[in-house]
């Protein structure tokens, strides 16, 4: 471990994103009372203290770490504080304390493990572990959202979603475990006649996994988070591989899937006929989409404002359709910054993805930023009905304790990754 | 794996580029078509915090208010509960209706300024401020005329015959415009008999009776058929009569009381109107033919659209087939429906020299800002008959009044023109009761008509509420 050394841009950038929020916190406070009520600028108070202190650890125990990351998504979820505030106001207070201790697991994950390689050693262990979390909340979980499903553990009012901390547990697994077979996987062949087919054999242990966490997700209905499985799934066997075969073989498995889905199971063909035409169903299933969409026209270019528009009249506004209110009040404008921070964090992380030496810590990076990825696009492709509606939450700007954990647990192994290279430097 | 690596970057950049591509469709391709949407409840909160343009009489009396409660939710308020029938109401659970539909556009100030205003006005989340709108209508004679009419279906016009402004009108049964959003009030309404939500004044269909005989002597003298001093006798003037086959009854018990008088055939057609003979009516529209008597009922507004500011029912001629009903339909009878706005109409024809003005129910309206946004715009609607004839008919009904069947209407001091009618109806109840007058003759300032369904007879019942009413009228005319 080096020395104390300050990362200025860092601290720079916060500066700038906390002027940001403070300065958002500041118009919806005048929006709602008329004028600037000082206890309104507490809670962005706490927000900016948290990051710069976040900032401070780093310049003792990540002190090389990519600079920009960190700035960008506490910009983000700075955001989501001040939104959801504005549609909940006790809601925004408890996804400020869910940042509050995101920023301190983060500060955790740069300690300990010493080193991110030692989490392939456990490969399967993690996975497991991930795998039996989800099925004691199947048999042991609580109905939090009334959704008829069981998808959170916990007590006392805390509850957590496992789907959430199993992202991780399986690209940490899938990372580890392509880096071991991906000469395997990339090279040998097997000759059916004139095709030359790759191995499938090696790839069963993935399948099974990735199986067996499907399988548990569709026990709960939570068809987001499968497609979201699959994404980050077929991204990493591509980046581990370098084969094509791969992600297109497991397309075409997917659809034929989806295909079999849509005539076995009712409630994959009600999602895919509300898909195609919410219109005729504008007051009974299709009333949450059409919402999110008449509220993305009121914001239009501009947006209304922070606290000028009726978000609220969207249904679960604050989780799944936190875009809607987005776009409602900060407008195309805002929505286009927001994807714009989206796209270039994850455009960093693969940056340090290129730029480390072990292959894992490559994968895991990877990995971890194609999770951003297409859950943004899985969410912001439904909500604008480019794809049918699978409810998953924005990073970093959705309500959402264990989607606010998990996320900054994963910036947390990127930063670490990118602390760990030491001789390329932008 | 790093050019994996990289054209993966590549793929999510191009994903990101096409979800930028979807929102844009629906935040500006798209977007004013979606917010329209009538599912959209933002419009419907709009709605209801538009500050809503008041409704004031023509001296400034507010007639119709707006409250602004907590939630910035704007409340219509209705002063006098007489005018339902005319404002209307405005009921986010029953729609709009007369004035409050009609000027619906001023008053939610959709036509004010430029585009580029109201948007800076959504800009700013400021609330739309309407226009308000001033009556015609003086409050202080409407009340009298409410409380001068009885409480049972009845209905009363007071307006000015030179301007065609309306200064009052009256519709019994009523109602309470501020209590129509309650759905249990409203229901009441709907299936109470007498029809309280029905503006009698301009959608009541009535038989005339004698009121019609000043359009058929107008006819009369205007196509130069008759004069007043034309004389009928025999069954001409007092009956039976027989047309095609058909008897109409002898008259001669109403010329037997004629005012208290005794008028013995033969009659001039003057004596006619004053003693309000249906024999000398039913030959005067035998002598026009059927044409001639059609095109001029026409020409007083019969069958013809009413440019309003409310809604007016078509008053009907009905079909005339033959001479029998032309006979009928010539002293009211028939099949002849009118509203009372239509016999008023005729009464101003008379009293303005042959012309009927344009009727008003708005005089301006004015814009947040003091501006004139509109006003009324006067002029003469139709000219059914010559000045001459028009003077002619207006003799016969001031001779009405003095000597004949309107003498209970007669105001010491006022020369008045009138005329009565009773209108036999097919449902066998008592005969409608109206009166039609203005005044003073010469240089008439208040026209009045009075209705009462199945009131009786005109002379006697509705005579007396016009006299009333129009010495309240006369005593503010200006």
């Amino acid at each position: 471990m080096r020395g104390y050394r300050l990362r200025w841009t860092e601290l720079a950038l916060l500066t700038f994103g906390g002027a940001i929020v403070t300065g958002g916190f500041s118009l919806l406070s005048m929006a709602q009372h008329r004028h600037l009520l000082q206890s309104d600028l507490r809670y962005p108070g706490i927000y900016v203290a948290s990051t710069i202190l976040l900032s401070l650890w780093m310049s003792k125990f990540a002190t090389r770490a990519d600079q920009l990351v960190f700035p960008v998504i506490a910009l983000m979820a700075g955001v989501g504080i001040l939104v959801i505030t504005r549609l909940d106001v006790a809601l925004g207070h408890r996804q400020l304390f869910w940042t509050v201790l995101g920023e301190v697991a983060l500060a955790l994950v740069l300690v300990f493990p010493r080193r991110v390689s030692t989490l392939r050693l456990y490969k399967y262990s993690w996975a497991f572990l991930g795998l039996l979390l989800i099925a004691a909340t199947i048999v042991a979980g609580t109905d939090v959202s009334g959704s008829g499903y069981k998808r959170w553990i916990g007590f006392h009012g805390v509850y957590l979603q496992p789907v959430e901390l199993l992202k991780i547990l399986m690209a940490i697994f899938f990372a580890a475990y392509l880096d071991e077979k991906r000469e395997l996987l990339a090279s040998a062949r097997i000759q059916i006649g004139p095709i030359r087919v790759p191995p499938f054999q090696y790839l069963a242990p993935l399948v099974v996994m990735w199986g067996l966490s499907l399988l548990l997700l569709v026990k709960q209905n939570d068809l987001g988070s499968a497609l979201l499985f699959l994404g980050i799934f077929l991204a990493m066997i591509y980046v581990g591989t370098a084969r094509a075969i791969y992600p297109v073989s497991g397309l075409l498995m997917f659809v034929a899937g989806v295909f079999l889905a849509f005539h076995l199971f009712s409630h994959v063909r009600t999602r895919t006929e509300l898909w195609l035409d919410p219109w005729s169903r504008a007051s009974g299933t299709g009333y949450q989409v059409i919402q999110g969409l008449i509220a993305l026209g009121v914001g239009g270019v501009g947006g209304q404002g922070l606290g000028q528009g009726h978000p609220n009249f969207v249904p679960v506004v604050t989780t799944d359709f936190i875009l809607s209110a987005l776009g409602e009040e900060l407008g195309l404008a805002g929505v286009a910054c927001l994807l714009g921070l989206l796209i270039f964090l994850v455009f960093r992380g693969l940056s340090v993805a290129i730029s480390a030496q072990d292959g894992f810590e490559k994968l895991l990076a990877a990995g971890l930023m194609a999770t951003l990825a297409i859950q943004t696009i899985v969410i912001v492709g439904g909500t604008t009905r480019l794809m049918p509606l699978t409810g998953v939450p924005l990073p970093f700007l959705s309500y959402g304790g264990s989607s606010v954990l998990a996320n900054f647990v994963m910036i947390g192994l990127l930063l670490k990754i990118s602390s760990g290279i030491t001789e390329r430097r932008d | 794996m790093n050019t994996n690596i990289r054209r993966l970057g590549a793929f999510f950049l191009l994903v990101f580029g096409i979800m930028l591509g979807g929102l844009t469709y629906w935040q500006l391709i798209d977007a004013a078509a979606i917010q329209a949407r009538t599912d959209n409840p933002r419009l419907q909160m709009q709605a209801l915090q538009i500050r809503r343009g008041r409704i004031l009489d023509r001296n400034g009396t507010i007639l119709a208010n707006r409250t602004v409660d907590a939630q910035g939710i704007v409340h219509r308020t209705y002063t006098d509960p007489s005018l339902s029938p005319v404002i209307g109401y405005d009921s986010p659970r029953f729609g709009k209706s007369e004035l409050e539909k009609s000027y619906d556009a001023f008053l939610t100030g959709q036509d004010v300024g430029t585009n580029w205003q109201l948007q800076v006005n959504q800009w700013e989340h400021k609330p739309v401020v309407g226009d308000d709108v001033q009556l015609t209508i003086d409050d202080r004679l409407q009340q009298q005329v409410a409380s001068i009419l009885p409480n049972t279906p009845s209905a009363a016009i007071v307006a000015d015959p030179r301007t065609g402004e309306i200064l009052a009108m009256v519709s019994k049964p009523s109602f309470d415009s501020n209590q129509v959003n309650d759905p249990t009030y409203w229901n009441n309404l709907l299936h109470d008999t007498n029809s309280p939500l029905i503006s009698r004044p301009v959608n009541g269909f009535y038989t005339p009776g004698s009121v019609f005989k000043i359009i058929t002597l107008g006819a009369a003298l205007d196509s130069n058929t008759d004069s007043l001093s034309t004389s009928f006798s025999g069954d001409q003037a007092s009956g039976p009569l027989t047309v095609d086959g058909h008897v109409y009854p002898s008259t001669i018990n109403n010329l037997n009381d004629c005012g208290g008088r005794v008028i013995v055939p033969p009659i001039t057609l003057e004596e006619a109107l004053v003693c309000s003979d249906n024999i000398t009516f039913a030959s005067v529209g035998l002598q026009l033919g059927t044409s001639r008597f059609l095109d001029y009922a026409h020409r007083f507004g019969l069958e013809q659209p009413i440019p309003f500011d409310i809604p007016v029912s078509i008053s009907r001629t009905g079909t005339i087939p033959d001479r029998v009903a032309l006979a009928g339909s010539s002293f009211g009878q028939g099949s002849l429906y009118v509203t009372p706005l239509q016999m008023l109409m005729a009464d101003e024809a008379i009293a303005d020299g042959g012309s009927i003005p344009q009727p008003a129910l708005v005089k301006q309206v004015t814009a947040p800002d003091g501006s004139v946004v509109k006003q009324e715009s006067g002029g003469t609607l139709f000219s059914p008959i010559s000045a001459a004839a028009a003077a002619g008919v207006k003799s016969a009904m001031t001779a009405v009044v003095q000597q004949g069947t309107g003498v209970l209407a007669q105001i010491p001091g006022v020369r008045m023109a009138g005329k009565t009618g009773t209108a036999e109806t097919s449902d066998g109840g008592l005969p409608h009761a109206w009166f039609v007058c203005f005044a003073p003759t010469d240089h008439p300032k208040v026209a009045v008509v009075v209705l009462v369904e199945h009131g009786g007879e005109g002379a006697y019942v509705a005579a007396p509420l016009a006299k009333q009413i129009m010495q309240a009228a006369l005593a503010i005319a200006h």
